[in-house]
């Protein structure tokens, strides 16, 4: 059986799976070279034009002549397009023939109506430019991300899409100006707002997005002129990932309250850091029982798929992510909470974030990885709870001086407690980062595998990255059956004891 | 219990949830009604159909494949939903050629969507990114363009 034997469909549906230049960089050469292989392959290849529609990738046609652009979109024929590119002002990516070849042969011609997908960052000359464009139907535009440094501006009040945008359902942009009740948005399935709209205006808006899947919200104006309990409360019943990027805090405990999405909806929680420590304080203590409260939910729903966390804490810094193995239905749970740089946030925040989670059953992780750094006087106690709250991983994955914290912890350092260990499952060990050796003193490494084998739960496999080779690790040696990996650019070196 | 016979009269009792996977076998099934009758399988020999019987069982439990893309809004969205592969289709599509060819071939005849479509993404990957030059010779594909014909289309190309 040879691959000429294969039915014709078929072999057009393996060239089909390497024409995406959403993922696929390179699949506009895969393409061309597929079609050179011989002539089979290239009559059956030219006879697709939706084949050729899908490859209009601008950083790789500026590679071409013009006369070859103009044949790849020829070869098109009337299919929709897909075209995803960067522009600057000299063209793409430094270019001086794309601009005009994607401004005129494919905005600004015909061939408007026939885009599909269109994914553009562009800083182009003229803020005016493109707003003509954006005044046009698009009947068949299925998912539009333009974001410029720019917003485009208009001189007159014609709607973007002059209200006709029938299959859109994916919208993203920071520049082009639109109104939150336009018809087009009732279809909606991903909505990313980041124009300067009012807390109040996007809940209005939102109202009617019924089968809304996936939001993010960032960027708003500061509205101080509608208290938060006369907002409209927006149900959501199909959104399964809310993001709250870059807002005031306030901000994102109104869009919490207010928004009603699916059970166990992701949530990717990054307020905008604040001046005032008090301010910032009390938003914290109003909004952290509310992520709590999505997170349980997060965990029932979807706890047969998460097995990973990511927890970072430090002063002023707490960072958490739930991961599920299949991410593209689900979404991480994140939640990122960061001082004003110089400033070290509220004096109890670790206790504080901790408190979020700590009524929350973990017993689904198996993985966690864990960094806890500037270890103050009352930060041992949550650094302690963390502990734990995991206690059902078997697998940790930490730089060495989070290992060192760990060792300070009451349930390491009391000797009343000779049986007590953290983490009493946990099997293998990955060491991201090793600190510099100090003369003298047992590194916290070797420390924390010699207590696990004190206290009768000794480390199986130890991971390090070659990153750390030049650390000094010698005491290894001592500790029988443990499985040693040393990764690095060659690969990896398993050696046992 | 359904009993299926390969080409080469390999008789096959398989549970019936495994064997409808095969929309074939499904529509077979129906048609013939309660029934012991085995179930000929023309168009596969035993030394694939065990390939694809270890595929269906593997994946008896997943989610049917949904036609309906409204809510996978970009290619992005919609390339993810479908490439999830896990360690273990990646070891069994690590075939030869040949046999990855009969799997496509029994996935279409068998009408197992799923298959066809993981068994096409495997041939795809052996593509992507290659030269002119390495494609033909991963599938001993003969040029036949003559050296003007070659001169034109080589025109076309992009630089990396």
């Amino acid at each position: 059986m040879v691959v000429s034997q294969l039915p014709t469909e078929i072999l057009l549906e393996i060239f089909f799976l390497n024409t995406n230049i959403f993922v696929d960089y390179n699949c506009l050469q895969t393409t061309i070279s597929c079609t050179q292989v011989c002539s089979i392959w290239r009559t059956l290849l030219l006879s697709m034009p939706s084949l050729w529609a899908h490859l209009l990738h601008l950083d790789k046609l500026q590679t071409i002549s013009n006369s070859a652009r103009r044949e790849i979109l020829a070869r098109s024929r009337n299919d929709n397009l897909w075209v995803v590119g960067v522009v600057h002002d000299s063209g793409i990516l430094g270019g001086d023939k794309i601009l005009p070849f994607f401004v005129d042969a494919i905005l600004f011609s015909n061939q408007w109506v026939r885009i599909e997908h269109l994914h553009i960052s562009i800083d182009a000359p003229s803020k005016k430019l493109f707003w003509p464009l954006f005044q046009r139907r698009a009947p068949n535009m299925r998912s539009l991300t333009f974001h410029a440094l720019f917003e485009i501006s208009s001189d007159d009040d014609k709607p973007l899409f002059l209200n006709h945008a029938p299959s859109l359902r994916q919208f993203s942009s920071n520049c082009i100006p639109f109104n939150l009740t336009s018809c087009w948005i009732g279809q909606l399935r991903q909505l990313s707002l980041c124009m300067p709209f009012t807390a109040y205006k996007v809940l209005l808006g939102l109202q009617l997005t019924p089968l809304l899947e996936e939001l993010t919200i960032s960027g708003l104006l500061l509205d101080f002129t509608v208290l938060r309990n006369k907002l409209p409360h927006v149900s959501l019943s199909h959104l399964k990932i809310l993001s709250l990027q870059d807002l005031d805090i306030h901000d994102c405990i109104s869009f919490l309250e207010h928004i009603h999405p699916a059970y166990g909806c992701a949530i990717n929680f990054k307020p905008d850091a604040m001046h005032d420590a008090g301010q910032f304080r009390e938003g914290l203590d109003q909004i952290l029982s509310a992520l709590s409260t999505r997170l349980s939910q997060y965990l029932r729903l979807h706890h047969p798929r998460i097995h990973k966390a990511e927890v970072q804490l430090s002063s002023g810094t707490f960072l958490l992510e739930c991961s599920p193995r299949q991410q593209v239905d689900t979404g991480k749970f994140k939640v990122s909470i960061r001082p004003l740089r110089g400033s070290s946030g509220p004096a109890d925040f670790d206790q504080l974030a901790v408190s979020m989670i700590s009524d929350l059953d973990w017993a689904v992780i198996k993985t966690l990885h864990l960094t806890l750094s500037s270890m103050s006087p009352w930060s041992i106690h949550p650094y302690a709870t963390l502990c734990d709250l995991f206690s059902s991983i078997t697998h940790l994955v930490v730089g060495e001086e989070t290992l060192g914290h760990i060792l300070n912890i009451p349930t390491c350092t009391n000797l009343d407690l000779p049986d007590s260990v953290p983490f009493p499952q946990l099997d293998t060990l990955t060491i991201t980062t090793l600190e510099d050796e100090i003369m003298g003193s047992i590194r916290p490494l070797l420390r924390f595998l010699h207590f696990r084998l004190e206290r009768r739960c000794p480390i199986q496999k130890l991971i390090y990255y070659a990153s750390s080779y030049q650390a000094n690790l010698r005491g290894l040696e001592h500790l029988k059956g443990l499985q040693v990996v040393r990764r690095g650019l060659e690969g990896e070196v398993e050696y046992n004891f | 219990m359904v009993i299926l016979i390969t080409s080469d009269n390999v008789k096959y009792v398989v549970e019936k949830d495994v064997a409808e996977l095969s929309v074939l076998v499904k529509n077979m099934l129906e048609d013939i009604g309660p029934s012991d009758e085995p179930i000929p399988l023309h168009n596969v020999t035993s030394t694939v159909f065990n390939k694809v019987l270890e595929y269906c069982i593997y994946h008896r439990n997943d989610p049917p494949p949904s036609d309906d893309d409204e809510g996978c809004a970009s290619p992005l969205h919609k390339y993810l939903a479908s490439h999830i592969c896990s360690e273990w289709d990646q070891r069994f599509f690590d075939v030869d050629q040949a046999l990855l060819f009969d799997i496509i071939l029994a996935a279409n005849y068998l009408d197992i969507k799923t298959l066809l479509d993981d068994a096409c993404k495997a041939v795809a990957h052996l593509i992507q990114g290659k030269s002119t030059e390495e494609i033909r010779g991963i599938f001993n594909i003969v040029n036949d363009f003559t050296p003007e014909e070659e001169a034109r289309v080589k025109k076309e190309n992009v630089s990396s």
